[in-house]
């Protein structure tokens, strides 16, 4: 009862009290103001590239993701053929696909065999369907055929017929035109191609009237697939024409301008200018393309420089892909490489050059920095990779920075394609911050952020980790454990040099400063890999001989030195047996190196281990082993320890003693 | 007598009816018997009752054909599903898990996705792999008119996937 009582006391101070709050005034705040679309936009503000997942081409598991640039190509390659053997079969049999549940019909889902060009109905009609679907070769094909069976071309559709046969060079479209198989497009490489003479496009320029239009077209297509006598035919009919007082159009100026020495290109602008047709930027690039014919620095210095003027003057805005001719053209490529620069006068010319392109770059990217890049020729994504490339080799870690920042930026809409270019764009930029950093922990995280899918593994790339890991102080075990997994799985384990570098970087590691999962990483990624090494060293069959990889004495005591220190003494002394083994070197089941020899450090810290675990018969061995390089005098002090540290009989002692005594001064 | 007897049994065995009686009066899909020796291997769905569905067992069923806007005909979608799982069991014999049961098909608007596991050997060739997969995917979508995603990830052996045995 006095609790009931105490309880509604309480209750009533507690009301009076909110009471008085509520006499306070409230004050409701006004509400923001929003767009319709604010919150969507705060939303996908949240979602970015995921830089744990590989790219969404590839299936999300850890066994089918591609680690390595050739991987990469392989898989997406072979996922395409699949689609095409697939599509292939639906076109082939219509009638067992004819599930018609979709409303609209949609034709993406009923691929069709193209229009033989020898089968369909010789009429304009179908010439124009096929030149539609730009089906050169096949449209050349019906052309001809229409030709020799006397049938009716209207001049309009020559014309059109005209325009495309001249583009593609009566060739079907190249690899990067394909809107179809991104696979193709993105791998696919097209030579060069040289105009061909005598054939469809000649054909029609014959027959139709020679009016502006036609030779511009004729020019601009021999000038497109230039070789020496497509340009001296070019430039004849420019001259013809001009002589008939003819005016071509701007394209073929841009072709002729492109394909000659910068001080005809100058001439050619001059006749340009006085026709009064306008330049665009495309026409300052082929002037940009003439000016890297000059051999030397300082012309084409000269040149890039008025060109660029020229372009300021009259209002042009210059290009992505400007900017990447005069990038790539502007260091001497003779003395681009390490290897071509023989004297101290070309490597101070290569400074001096490199230093000027790093200026220049730090110009432009200023100015692209504040605009929006939007593609104008297909060439502008290749300025990225160029300009890193510069970067690299000036070993400019901020302007590469900014570059990265200007091209991941919202404003860029020029994107390199995917696994070929874009790669190497970002390999240089890690390889050139990795270089730049001595702090593990940001080559960790920038390495796991990049690597496997917008770098592909690479042995470069590898050695300059390990190479950080020897001039590092600290050590970082995730790194290390991911570079060699990384390797596994990029099948660097065969390679000689960083297989040691691997041995040797794990025998740096200080177990007792790893924690108790990651010294169970550790046990388990070394009994992998000696496992992988001794069985490549197994493939002793006649099929399997080209895969085989035998072990080295060296390999074979890092190997056994990791296996001690993982605790598996026995497998690590049934290892070094093999180096004692002479048929183990010799004869077709041959798994070891005849030459070379083990390691002295790892040697001597086996036998202190041995010595350790009063060990004789361990102890012997690796005295053995260490007989076959060092002499008497190094052996007698190793035997005595022997003697003092292990449970050695008498007879033991006597054939230990007989052994070094028989070993050569 | 005797005569009308006989057909009695006939017509009893023509027409279709609900057991009645207390033994066959249950609901056995969805419940897998128990073997002698525990050889009856089951994955987590697999284990789970149907009175669970809802509870513990609605992950795997939500999906855009349980919305209005996106629902289409049903007997279309029985059939849909069926194709589909037959393709995978027989595209994909040497790797399957459970026999080719435990696919999960899910509809986001028009596209199907196919999800679930497949078993790899000591080996598996990835370059096989991904051409199987862009045939099956090309091949399904060409067949059902929709876009068709394979979401099949790879466990090394059955027993990764399984939760229990009965």
């Amino acid at each position: 009862m006095i609790g009931r009582i105490g309880l509604c006391r309480v209750i009533s101070r507690n009301l009076s009290s909110t009471e008085s709050r509520i006499a306070q005034k409230l004050t409701v705040q006004p509400a923001i103001e929003r767009s319709p679309t604010e919150l969507l936009n705060a939303l996908s503000e949240t979602v970015g590239p995921d830089t744990t997942a590989p790219h969404f081409a590839y299936i999300d598991d850890p066994i089918t993701i591609p680690s390595t640039q050739t991987a990469k190509k392989t898989y997406f390659m072979a996922k395409e053929f699949g689609k095409r053997a697939a599509r292939e079969l639906a076109t082939e049999w219509p009638t067992l696909f004819a599930f018609d549940r979709d409303q609209p019909r949609l034709p993406a889902f009923r691929p069709q065999h193209l229009a033989d060009p020898l089968q369909v109905d010789p009429t304009e009609k179908s010439l124009l369907s096929i030149m539609e679907s730009r089906e050169v070769q096949d449209a050349c094909i019906l052309y001809e055929r229409m030709r020799s069976e006397n049938v009716d071309v209207s001049e309009e559709v020559q014309l059109e017929l005209f325009r495309l046969v001249a583009y593609y060079n009566s060739s079907n479209v190249p690899f990067a035109e394909w809107d179809s198989w991104a696979g193709m497009r993105n791998f696919g490489e097209n030579d060069h191609s040289v105009w061909n003479s005598g054939g469809v496009p000649d054909l029609l320029f014959e027959t139709l009237p020679k009016t502006d239009e036609t030779v511009s077209i004729m020019i601009s297509g021999l000038c497109k697939f230039s070789g020496h006598s497509s340009m001296e035919r070019a430039r004849e009919l420019y001259k013809e024409h001009r002589a008939a007082k003819g005016k071509i159009h701007r394209e073929a100026f841009n072709g002729l301008i492109g394909s000659s020495s910068f001080s005809v290109a100058k001439k050619l602008i001059q006749e340009m200018a006085a026709q009064k047709i306008s330049p665009d930027v495309f026409t300052f690039n082929s002037l940009l393309t003439a000016a890297t014919k000059a051999p030397k620095f300082e012309d084409r210095m000269k040149a890039y420089t008025e060109v660029i003027g020229e372009m300021k003057a009259i209002g042009v805005e210059p290009a992505l892909s400007s900017y990447y001719i005069i990038i790539k053209n502007l260091v001497d490529y003779k003395i681009l490489e390490n290897e071509k620069r023989d004297n101290e006068e070309q490597n101070a010319a290569f400074k001096r050059q490199l230093t000027v392109a790093v200026s220049w770059l730090d110009e432009i990217l200023n100015r692209i920095s504040t605009s929006n890049l939007t593609p104008v020729t297909s060439s502008c994504n290749l300025f990225f990779a160029e300009a890193m490339c510069v970067l690299y080799r000036a070993s400019n870690e901020k302007l590469a920075a900014k570059l990265l920042s200007i091209y991941e930026s919202k404003s860029n809409e020029v994107k390199m394609p995917s696994f070929t270019i874009e790669s190497i764009f970002y390999n240089r930029y890690l390889q050139l911050v990795i270089e730049q950093t001595t702090s593990l922990n940001k080559i960790y995280d920038l390495y796991t952020s990049m690597v496997p899918r917008l770098v592909g593994v690479n042995n470069s790339l590898s050695s300059l980790i390990y190479r950080k890991f020897s001039v590092s102080s600290d050590s970082h075990w995730p790194l290390l454990r991911r570079v060699i997994i990384d390797g596994i799985t990029a099948g660097q384990i065969i390679n000689g040099v960083l297989g040691e570098e691997m041995r040797k970087k794990l025998s740096d590691v200080q177990l007792h400063t790893l924690g108790t999962s990651e010294r169970e990483q550790y046990t388990s990624l070394v009994q992998k890999l000696v496992a992988v090494w001794i069985e490549f060293s197994q493939f002793t069959e006649e099929k399997m001989r080209r895969l085989q990889r035998k072990l080295s004495p060296s390999q074979i005591s890092e190997c056994a030195l990791l296996l001690t220190r993982i605790g598996e003494q026995q497998k690590a002394y049934e290892l070094l047996e093999l180096l004692l083994d002479e048929n183990a070197c010799s004869g077709e089941e041959a798994t070891v190196h005849p030459k070379g020899h083990a390691r002295p450090w790892a040697m001597a810290e086996l036998f202190e281990d041995a010595l350790r675990q009063k060990d004789t018969f361990g102890a012997a061995t690796c005295l053995q082993i260490m007989s076959l390089t060092a002499n008497r005098t190094k052996l007698e002090p190793l035997a005595n320890r022997i003697f003092e540290k292990c449970n050695v009989n008498p007879e033991q002692r006597r054939i230990i003693e007989g052994f070094v005594r028989l070993r050569p001064q | 007598m005797l005569r009308s007897l006989q057909h009695v049994e006939s017509h009893i065995n023509q027409c279709r009816r609900i057991s009645t009686t207390s033994t066959l009066l249950k609901n056995r899909a969805g419940k897998t018997k128990s073997t002698s020796n525990r050889t009856q291997l089951l994955t987590y769905e697999m284990a789970q009752k149907p009175h669970h569905i809802g509870v513990r067992k609605s992950w795997l069923t939500w999906h855009s054909q349980n919305l209005e806007e996106f629902r289409q005909s049903q007997p279309l979608v029985v059939a849909q599903d069926e194709v589909v799982r037959r393709f995978i069991r027989g595209f994909f014999p040497q790797n399957l898990v459970v026999s080719g049961n435990e696919i999960v098909i899910k509809r986001r608007g028009n596209v199907l996705i196919v999800a679930g596991f497949l078993q790899y050997s000591r080996r598996l060739d990835i370059r096989r792999i991904y051409w199987m997969f862009g045939f099956a995917e090309e091949f399904l979508s060409i067949l059902l008119k929709q876009p068709v995603k394979l979401e099949l990830s790879f466990v090394e052996s059955e027993e990764t996937v399984a939760y229990n045995y009965i």
